[in-house]
């Protein structure tokens, strides 16, 4: 079935999921307040903090929390078959030379624009456009996926302690055997075991890209995919707790999340999800059971 | 470029591609001890890079009662000759008593680096930290003992590490930063924490003034090592640095500190480790060495996790011949102090 108006539209509202849960750090973890410093570099690393009830806690920021998703999306993407962008600034599907155009395409989407043809500049962007940047956005172009920022935050909305631990890192002189001069880092970390509030919102999204988000968030918690920095040295392991993934809108009918364009693939729910006040939700095991038939849409999808 | 300083490089593997293995190995690291079979009881100390200070509760007590200047300042000045260093701690985590990601990994890292001796092409590996090359420390040195175990890929200089800071497009790197990361670049291998399963702890003085909480020998920690994008070869490669051979069980090998000392009561820093189980990641391409093939998100443990440590530690040989050195690292160092 396909729509009208094309589902990388804001334009039309054809359905919105929301995925909740709690990431609870398995290992030490440490998002900061920027790039990590080179190597060998004396410096004070500090977990970012935001102020929050009158106090300053940890949090993970929805941007970090988007990179990982994109960055493992692109490489998914990628195993699949499918010609994606880096989504590095410059370097989008957005900034390329189209031969089609003769410019890039953000320039010849904005030329639509001014001539007031909204509706053409949007069938251009989805034609030309990867499916990342329809998901999680391009230059001038808001994505379909919106990750909140993760507060430590209770299922009453409570402040929670988080624990802070600091680790020094030194490295041995390969030709002395010795501590090597210099090579000394002192980085803080989320001490194993805080819990941080997971919402990721998506809209207008097709079962197969709602498929890649699941299938991601399943690496996440198998360990296969870490958060923040430090990631080879044993930080970012994170689980998923307490999971829930609920759906509205026109694109929903009774248990069914019907296919928003040619390229999907409807999936029933009935069993796992129930539904209520108009969405259709599954909480727990089984709303890890619904993203995985979520995630077969995906597997199975014929996007290249 | 000097040839003398040449080491073999090559553009690292795209980051943004799942290609080759991918998986993850569940280790344990084991003081070796007698009770079980091994040559020697060994203590293990890891440190957490901070002091801890002893301070008489009574000079704390007055301290707190002091009322002037005058009698903080007496306090301070009794206090400053105090103050000793206590047992300095094992490192650790909420989790309990661990060995840190960072330290296995630069153990596994720099047995590589020294493993690997001068090949027809160059070294193909650098040193990721190094100081220069000078005179070859004579015996009872600084860093002698360490330099007769590793003599063979040390006599030589390597040059600068390899470095990607400069960006994508020229950065090129050498075997073993391409698996370890380096500056600018991910590594294609992640390391966890080894956590203490059983671990005892002892405080001991050691003659030489220090006091450490050292880890008892036949003491488990207990971690994973996650990889991928690698080729098979580049799995044996891993195995190798952790001193596996053969079998699920590794080879003795050295860590943390005080490792290379034989002049204290006791011994330190002799471990073994040993590979527990691998799993290979769903999205990962089957692995097929000696007959044997795993397929994407199976696994292996046992026996025939001993024939597949076996096979890639053959191939990593058949690969690397000569280049790759297999230095008895415990064996050496008793040869030196015999
Ligand atoms: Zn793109
Ligand atoms: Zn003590
Ligand atoms: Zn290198």
């Amino acid at each position: 079935m396909s729509q009208p108006v094309p589902w990388s539209s804001h334009r039309l509202l054809l359905r919105l999921a929301v995925i909740e849960g709690w990431l609870v750090n398995e290992t030490p973890l440490r998002v900061g307040t920027g790039r990590e410093p080179p190597l060998g570099s004396a410096v004070d690393l500090a977990v970012i903090r935001i102020h929050l009830g009158g106090r300053s806690v940890p949090y993970i920021p929805g941007s970090s929390l988007k990179g990982v998703f994109r960055s493992t999306a692109i490489q998914l993407a990628r195993a699949k078959g499918l010609t994606v962008c880096s989504g590095l600034s410059g370097d989008t599907c957005m900034d390329w030379e189209s031969p089609k155009y003769g410019t890039s395409l953000l320039k010849f989407i904005q030329e639509r624009q001014r001539e007031g043809d909204e509706p053409g500049a949007f069938r251009v962007f989805h034609e030309d456009a990867c499916l990342l940047c329809k998901m999680f956005g391009a230059p001038s172009f808001t994505g379909h996926v919106e990750f909140s920022d993760a507060y430590p935050l209770d299922e009453k909305g409570q402040l929670l302690e988080v624990p802070l631990g600091v680790r020094t890192g030194i490295a041995i002189d390969r030709r002395t055997g010795a501590v090597y001069r210099g090579a000394l880092y002192q980085v803080e970390f989320v001490e194993p075991g805080a819990r941080f509030k997971l919402t990721v919102r998506a809209t207008n999204l097709p079962n197969y890209a709602l498929g890649l988000l699941a299938k991601i968030l399943k690496m996440l918690h198998e360990g296969w995919v870490r958060v923040g920095g430090f990631k080879t040295r044993g930080f970012g392991e994170v689980r998923v707790e307490n999971l829930s993934f609920s759906v509205t809108g026109g694109t929903v009918s009774g248990t069914k999340l019907l296919a928003v364009d040619e390229r999907d693939v409807e999936v029933d729910l009935a069993g796992l999800a129930q539904r209520y006040d108009g969405w259709l939700k599954a909480s727990g095991d089984n709303a890890w059971r619904a993203l995985s038939k979520l995630e077969e849409v995906w597997d199975r999808a014929a996007l290249a | 470029m000097q040839p003398s300083l040449s080491v073999v490089r090559r553009k690292p593997k795209d980051r943004s591609r799942l290609e080759g293995l991918a998986g993850r190995l569940q280790l344990a690291l084991r003081t070796c001890s007698r009770g079980v079979g091994d040559e020697v009881d060994s203590y293990l100390y890891v440190g957490s890079g901070f002091l801890r200070l002893a301070i008489e509760e009574r000079l704390l007590a007055k301290a707190r009662q002091a009322r002037v200047r005058r009698e903080l300042e007496a306090v301070v000045a009794e206090l400053s000759k105090a103050i000793s260093l206590d047992h300095q701690p094992f490192s650790a985590t909420a989790r309990g008593l661990v060995v840190p990601a960072s330290s296995v990994k630069g153990n596994v890292r720099s047995r590589l680096e020294l493993s690997f001796a001068r090949g027809r092409e160059g070294f193909r590996s650098c040193f990721i930290r190094a100081s220069g090359a000078g005179r070859p420390p004579a015996r009872g040195q600084q860093g002698w003992r360490h330099y007769r175990i590793w003599e063979e890929s040390l006599r030589e200089e390597r040059g600068s590490p390899c470095d990607c800071t400069g960006g994508w497009e020229e950065c090129e790197v050498c075997l073993l930063c391409d698996l370890f990361g380096t500056a600018g670049l991910q590594g294609l291998v992640s390391f966890s924490d080894f956590v203490g399963e059983r671990v005892e702890t002892e405080r001991l003085n050691l003659p030489t003034g220090e006091k450490l909480e050292a880890v008892k020998p036949g003491s488990v920690f207990k971690g994973s090592v996650t990889f991928r994008s690698l080729e098979p070869v580049e799995l044996g490669l891993l195995l190798y640095g952790m001193g596996l051979r053969d079998s699920r069980v590794g080879k003795p090998v050295l860590l943390g500190k005080l490792k290379y000392r034989r002049d204290l009561p006791h011994v330190f820093g002799v471990v073994r480790y040993e590979l527990q189980k691998l799993e290979l990641a769903p999205f990962s391409q089957p692995l097929k060495v000696d007959g044997l093939e795993i397929p994407p998100g199976g696994g292996a443990e046992g026996e025939v996790l001993g024939r597949l440590v076996a096979g890639l530690v053959k191939l990593v040989r058949t690969t690397y011949g000569g280049e790759l050195l297999d230095v008895d690292e415990v064996g050496a160092l008793e040869h030196l102090e015999a």
